[in-house]
C-alpha cells in the first residue's frame, strides 16, 4: 500500500460529496456491480514417469476458482465551481474459497478511476487515477490531463504523471508483477504524452498520439509510441479507416489496419481490410530483442438483413507469416498462413431472439471449428431466458491436446426494479477425446451471478446501465 | 264524467288532426336524424298543444318543478281508450357542464318579439320549420351566435360563458369527457402550435393538469399547465390514451442530430416540453458533462415518460462495432465520452468476467487465436498478471520443467526449432515463460551463449535503455 492516500481517495470523494451542502444541478449517483464466478479449471502437471519414462504433462483433478469482485462507480456533480465533477470506479476482489487462484484475485483491492475533472466549454483538466485508450492500447495513470477544445470538432491534449504497467493497474515494479518475473524493472514509471483530434464532419475524425513511457530515475526508456487514426465519410454510405502504430524506440511500425466499409442501407454492409501485425514491447523487457517479426493478412465482412427479423453475417480473413527464419527443420507443419471464416445468423421475431455462428480456423497456432446457438426470450422491463449450447473442436500445433467439447448452459436475467437486476448464467462443458495421449481433461462447469444496482441521480436508460 | 269526455273528444282531435296533417309539416327524414336523441313526437301533438308552455311552464319561469310535463297530463289521452297507454316519466337531469339559463333567453327573445315561437330560435334546426317540429336544442344554432367569430354582438372567444370548467363539472364521469367532440381548431398540425391557445382559459372546459403533465415532462414549470386545476377523472382518462409526440419541423433537418447541441446549449425551456433528461441519455450517456441534459427536467413517477430516444445509435456502430471500435475510441475522451462513460469500457476492457465478444469458454478456445494474434491480447491483458500468472497457477509455466522436455509435446524438435515461432509470437511466449527462463539459453555472458537477435534488430535501442541490454551483456554492451 504504497499510496495510501489514493486508495481511500474514492471513499473521501463520495463523503464529501455526500456532505456538502445541496447546490443547484447537485447530484450523486452510485453504481455497484457484484459478480462471482465458478469457474473450474483442470491443472496439469509434469509426470517424468509418464509416456514411458519419457516425461509428459497430465491431467491433475479438476479444481475450480470462485472470483468474487464487487465494482463501485460514484459520480457527483454539481459541487459548487460549474462543470466540477468527481468520478470513481473502484473494484474489490476476493477468491471465495476456491484452491484455484484466478488472475488477480488477490488484488483485493484496486482503484481503476478516481479523479476529478473540470470541464468548461473550451478545456478539461482532469486530475487523478485515469485510464487512457488510444490507438496505443489501453494505460492507466496517475496524474493530470489537460485537453484544449478551440474548436468543437478540435482538441488537443496533453497528460503526464505516475506510469502505471500497460493493460494493468499495478505499478511495474509492484509485487504483483515483479513476482512473476524475476527480471521486471525496480524502477516506476513516468507517463508522457500528447494527442490532437478533429472531426472535420460527423463522419471523419483523425487523430494522432505520441507517448513517452520513462523509467522514473530518468535511467532510460520503456517505451516511446506514436499512432495515427483516422476515418473518412465518402458520401453517406462509404467509410474509410486507416490507423497504424510506430514503436518509435525501435524505429518500427506495428500495427497497421485500413478499411473501407460501405453502408448499403437497412443494415446491410460490406467491409473489406488489409492489416499488418507487429506487437510493441516495452524497451525495459528483453521480449523485443528477439526481433519480433510481422504477418499480414486481408478480411472481407459481410452483414444482410435478409428479411425483417433476420440478418445474417460472413467473414473471411487470411493471414500471412513470413517463411520461418530460423530452425525450420525442426518445426513440423507449422506453414506460413492462416484462415479464417465466420458465419453467422440472427434471427429476431418479437420477444425471441435465435444467434447462431460458426467459426474455421485452419493454420499457424492450430485448426479449430466451433459453432454456438443461442435462443432467448426477453419480454421486455428487464427480463430474459436464454438456453446455449457449444460445440469446438480444436487441434493445436504445438502440443497434443486435440479434442471435441459439448456445452450445454442456460441464462437468465430479471430486473428486480428500474434500478436493480440480477443475471446468472451456466454452462457445462463435456469432452469427447480425440487424441489426448496425455490425458487432458476438459469436462468441466462455468457459472456466474451478476447483481447491478444503482442509486443517486437517474442513471441511464432502463437496464442498460453503460 | 264530462271531463272524461272532453279529454277524449281533445285526444281525438288531436289523433285526428295529426293524421290529417299536410304532408308537409311531417318530420323529414333529414330533420329526425338530427333530433334522433329527442324521442317525443313533438310534431304529432302540434295541434293539440299550441304553445310550449303548455307543457314546459318552468322553461321561462325557472321553475324546475313546471320544465316537464306531468304523466298524469300524458295520461289524460294516453290511457288505453282514446290512445295508447304510454309509460313516461320526466327525465333526470343530466350530467352537463353547460352553464345555459333558459330564462334569460325566452325574456330576450320575448323582448325581441322578433315573430314566431321563441323555442324555436334554439330547438329548431331552422326558422322555417312549422311550429312543434322541434328536438333538443341544435348547438349549431348557439354556435351561430355565440361561437368564436360569429356575426353577432353575442359571439365569444371562449368555451367559458356557456361552458364550465372540467373542474366545475364535477358531475360528468371519466366517459362523457372522453366523449367530448374534439373541437375543429384540434387538426393534426395543433399539437405544433397550440402552445399560443393555451394562454387562454378554454382549455379549462376540457382538459386539466393531468392531461398536459401526460406529455410535458416540465408541466410543473408550465404557467399555464399550472393555472389549470387538477382533476382525478383526467387522471384516469389519460392512463388510458396513447400519446405520440411529434417532431417539430425544426428536428426534420438532415443535420439536426449535429446541430441540435447548439439549440440546447441556447436554452431548454423549448426542450423541456417533450424532452425529460432520461431523453437524451439514451445517447448522451455522461449527462454530469453536458449542462443543457442536466438543465432539463427528470422523468417523474407518474408523469410524462418524454420523448424515448433510448436505442439510437449511431449509423456508422456496425453489428462487429466492438472488435472494430479502435479508430472511433482513438479520440478517447473526444467522441466516445460524449455517450459512454469510464465504466462502460471496462466492461471488456477490465471485465470482471470474459466479456461477450470472446464466445463461450474462451479459456480453452484462445491459444489459437493467440497464436495468430488475431486480436492484441496485450492491450487489454498485462502479460505477468493475467497471462502468466494463470498458466503457472494451472501447470503451463512451471519453471521447474526441464527445457528439455516439453509441453510442446507435438514438435519433437521444438527447443531446436522454436526461434522462428517465437519471432511469429513473442507474446505468447511471455504468457508463459518468464524473461530468466530465455536467458538460460540466450546470453551474451551465460548459458549457451545464444544471440537471441534476428534480421530486424536495431541495436540503437541501447541508447533507450542500457539496463535492458546489460541483463544480457553483463560485461558490455557491444559497440552498433
Amino acid at each position: 500500500m504504497r499510496y495510501p492516500l489514493l486508495r481511500i481517495a474514492p471513499v473521501l470523494l463520495a463523503l464529501a460529496a455526500a456532505r456538502a451542502p445541496a447546490l443547484r444541478g447537485q447530484d450523486i449517483r452510485v453504481h455497484g456491480t457484484t459478480t462471482t464466478q465458478y469457474v473450474q479449471l483442470r491443472p496439469i502437471a509434469f509426470d517424468s514417469a509418464a509416456n514411458n519414462d519419457t516425461g509428459a504433462f497430465v491431467s491433475l483433478p479438476a479444481t475450480y476458482a470462485a472470483p468474487f469482485t464487487q465494482d463501485l462507480e460514484v459520480s457527483a456533480w454539481g459541487l459548487g465551481i460549474e462543470g466540477l465533477r468527481a468520478y470513481a470506479l473502484v473494484r474489490g476482489r476476493a477468491a471465495l474459497g476456491s484452491g484455484l487462484i484466478w488472475p488477480e484475485s488477490d488484488e483485493h483491492f484496486q482503484t481503476m478511476y478516481a479523479y476529478l475533472e473540470l470541464e468548461r466549454p473550451h478545456y478539461l483538466l482532469r486530475g487523478g487515477r485515469q485510464q487512457r485508450a488510444s490507438g496505443l492500447g489501453w494505460y492507466a495513470f496517475d496524474g493530470l490531463t489537460a485537453s484544449w477544445r478551440p474548436l468543437a470538432a478540435l482538441r488537443i491534449e496533453g497528460y503526464g504523471g505516475r506510469g502505471l504497467a500497460r493493460a494493468s493497474l499495478d505499478a511495474p515494479n509492484s509485487s504483483a508483477i515483479t513476482s512473476l518475473d524475476p527480471l521486471q524493472q525496480d524502477h516506476g514509471t513516468i507517463l508522457l504524452g500528447a494527442s490532437l483530434w478533429a472531426a472535420p464532419s460527423p463522419r471523419s475524425s483523425f487523430s494522432a498520439i505520441y507517448q513517452r513511457e520513462l523509467l522514473s530515475d530518468r535511467s532510460g526508456l520503456v517505451s516511446e509510441r506514436a499512432a495515427f487514426d483516422g476515418r473518412l465519410g465518402v458520401g453517406s454510405r462509404v467509410v474509410l479507416a486507416g490507423s497504424a502504430d510506430a514503436d518509435v524506440a525501435r524505429q518500427q511500425w506495428g500495427k497497421a489496419r485500413i478499411s473501407a466499409t460501405v453502408l448499403l442501407g437497412n443494415g446491410n454492409s460490406v467491409q473489406l481490410e488489409a492489416f499488418q501485425y507487429r506487437p510493441t514491447l516495452d524497451l525495459s523487457t528483453i521480449w523485443g530483442v528477439f526481433s519480433p517479426e510481422s504477418h499480414y493478412g486481408v478480411s472481407a465482412t459481410v452483414n444482410v438483413a435478409a428479411a425483417r427479423d433476420v440478418s445474417l453475417s460472413g467473414a473471411f480473413t487470411y493471414r500471412r507469416w513470413q517463411p520461418l527464419s530460423s530452425g525450420s527443420p525442426f518445426l513440423v507443419d507449422v506453414g506460413n498462413d492462416q484462415k479464417e471464416a465466420t458465419a453467422g445468423v440472427h434471427v429476431r421475431r418479437g420477444a425471441y431472439t435465435i444467434d447462431g455462428d460458426y467459426h474455421l480456423e485452419l493454420g499457424f497456432g492450430g485448426d479449430q471449428s466451433g459453432g454456438d446457438l443461442r435462443a432467448a426470450w426477453s419480454p421486455g422491463g428487464g427480463w430474459h431466458a436464454g438456453v446455449q449450447t457449444t460445440a469446438f473442436q480444436q487441434t493445436d500445433m504445438f502440443r497434443v491436446a486435440g479434442g471435441t467439447v459439448y456445452g450445454l448452459g442456460a441464462d437468465f436475467g430479471t430486473a428486480l426494479d428500474r434500478r436493480v437486476g440480477l443475471k446468472v448464467d451456466l454452462m457445462r462443458y463435456f469432452q469427447r477425446r480425440q487424441t489426448g495421449s496425455t490425458g487432458l481433461d476438459w469436462n468441466q462447469t462455468r457459472a456466474s451471478v451478476t447483481f447491478d444496482w444503482t442509486i443517486g441521480a437517474d442513471a441511464d436508460r432502463v437496464g442498460s446501465y453503460q | 264524467m264530462i271531463a272524461r269526455a272532453a279529454s277524449a273528444l281533445l285526444a281525438l282531435s288531436a289523433l285526428l288532426a295529426g293524421a290529417w296533417a299536410p304532408r308537409s309539416v311531417r318530420p323529414r327524414p333529414a330533420a329526425a336524424a338530427r333530433f334522433a336523441t329527442d324521442t317525443f313526437p313533438h310534431a304529432r301533438h302540434a295541434r293539440l298543444f299550441t304553445t310550449c308552455a303548455a307543457c314546459h311552464a318552468g322553461i321561462a319561469t325557472g321553475d324546475t318543478a313546471d320544465v316537464w310535463p306531468s304523466p298524469q297530463l300524458c295520461a289524460g289521452c294516453h290511457n288505453g281508450d282514446l290512445a295508447r297507454p304510454v309509460s313516461w316519466t320526466p327525465p333526470q337531469r343530466r350530467a352537463t357542464n353547460l352553464t345555459f339559463d333558459h330564462v334569460p333567453h325566452v325574456a330576450m327573445f320575448e323582448a325581441m318579439d322578433s315573430g314566431g315561437a321563441n323555442c324555436q330560435k334554439c330547438h329548431a334546426s331552422a326558422d322555417s320549420l312549422p311550429y312543434m317540429e322541434v328536438g333538443r336544442a341544435n348547438p349549431a344554432r348557439c354556435v351561430s351566435c355565440h361561437g368564436q367569430g360569429a356575426p353577432s354582438h353575442l359571439a365569444q372567444e371562449s368555451c367559458q360563458p356557456c361552458h364550465a370548467t372540467l373542474h366545475d363539472a364535477a358531475a360528468l364521469s371519466v366517459e362523457t369527457i372522453r366523449a367530448f367532440p374534439k373541437p375543429p381548431s384540434h387538426d393534426s398540425s395543433w399539437i405544433l402550435h397550440h402552445q399560443t391557445a393555451a394562454a387562454g382559459p378554454t382549455c379549462a372546459v376540457c382538459h386539466a393538469q393531468q392531461f398536459c403533465a401526460a406529455c410535458h415532462v416540465n408541466a410543473r414549470a408550465v404557467q399555464a399547465i399550472r393555472d389549470l386545476p387538477a382533476d382525478d377523472r383526467e387522471a384516469e382518462l389519460v392512463r388510458t390514451l396513447t400519446f405520440a409526440y411529434p417532431r417539430p419541423p425544426s428536428h426534420e433537418a438532415s443535420d439536426w442530430t449535429r446541430r441540435h447541441g447548439v439549440v440546447a446549449r441556447a436554452g431548454v425551456v423549448e426542450c423541456a416540453n417533450c424532452h425529460a433528461q432520461e431523453s437524451c441519455i439514451g445517447c448522451h450517456r455522461v449527462q454530469e458533462r453536458v449542462p443543457a441534459i442536466a438543465a432539463l427536467p427528470r422523468r417523474a413517477a407518474g408523469g410524462a415518460f418524454g420523448v424515448n430516444l433510448a436505442g439510437l445509435k449511431p449509423a456508422d456502430h456496425l453489428p462487429d462495432q466492438l472488435l472494430h471500435h479502435r479508430e472511433m475510441a482513438a479520440g478517447g475522451t473526444a467522441s466516445c465520452a460524449t455517450c459512454h462513460r469510464p465504466s462502460y469500457c471496462t466492461t471488456c476492457h477490465a471485465a470482471a468476467k470474459a466479456p461477450a465478444f470472446h464466445g463461450p469458454n474462451f479459456v480453452l478456445r484462445h491459444a489459437t487465436q493467440a497464436y495468430a494474434a488475431e486480436a492484441e491480447c496485450a492491450a487489454c491483458h498485462q502479460t505477468q498478471v493475467f497471462c502468466h500468472d494463470c498458466h503457472q497457477a494451472l501447470g503451463r509455466s512451471s519453471a521447474t520443467t526441464p527445457v528439455s522436455a516439453g509441453y510442446h509435446d507435438k514438435q519433437p524438435g521444438w527447443l531446436f526449432g522454436h526461434g522462428g515461432v517465437a519471432r511469429r509470437a513473442i507474446e505468447t511466449c511471455a504468457s508463459c515463460h518468464a524473461q530468466d527462463f530465455c536467458l538460460r539459453c540466450h546470453s551474451a555472458t551465460s548459458g549457451q551463449h545464444i544471440d537471441p537477435h534476428g534480421a530486424g534488430f536495431n541495436p540503437s535501442v541501447a541508447s533507450k535503455n542500457r539496463a535492458m541490454c546489460l541483463i544480457c551483456h553483463t560485461t558490455g554492451i557491444p559497440a552498433q
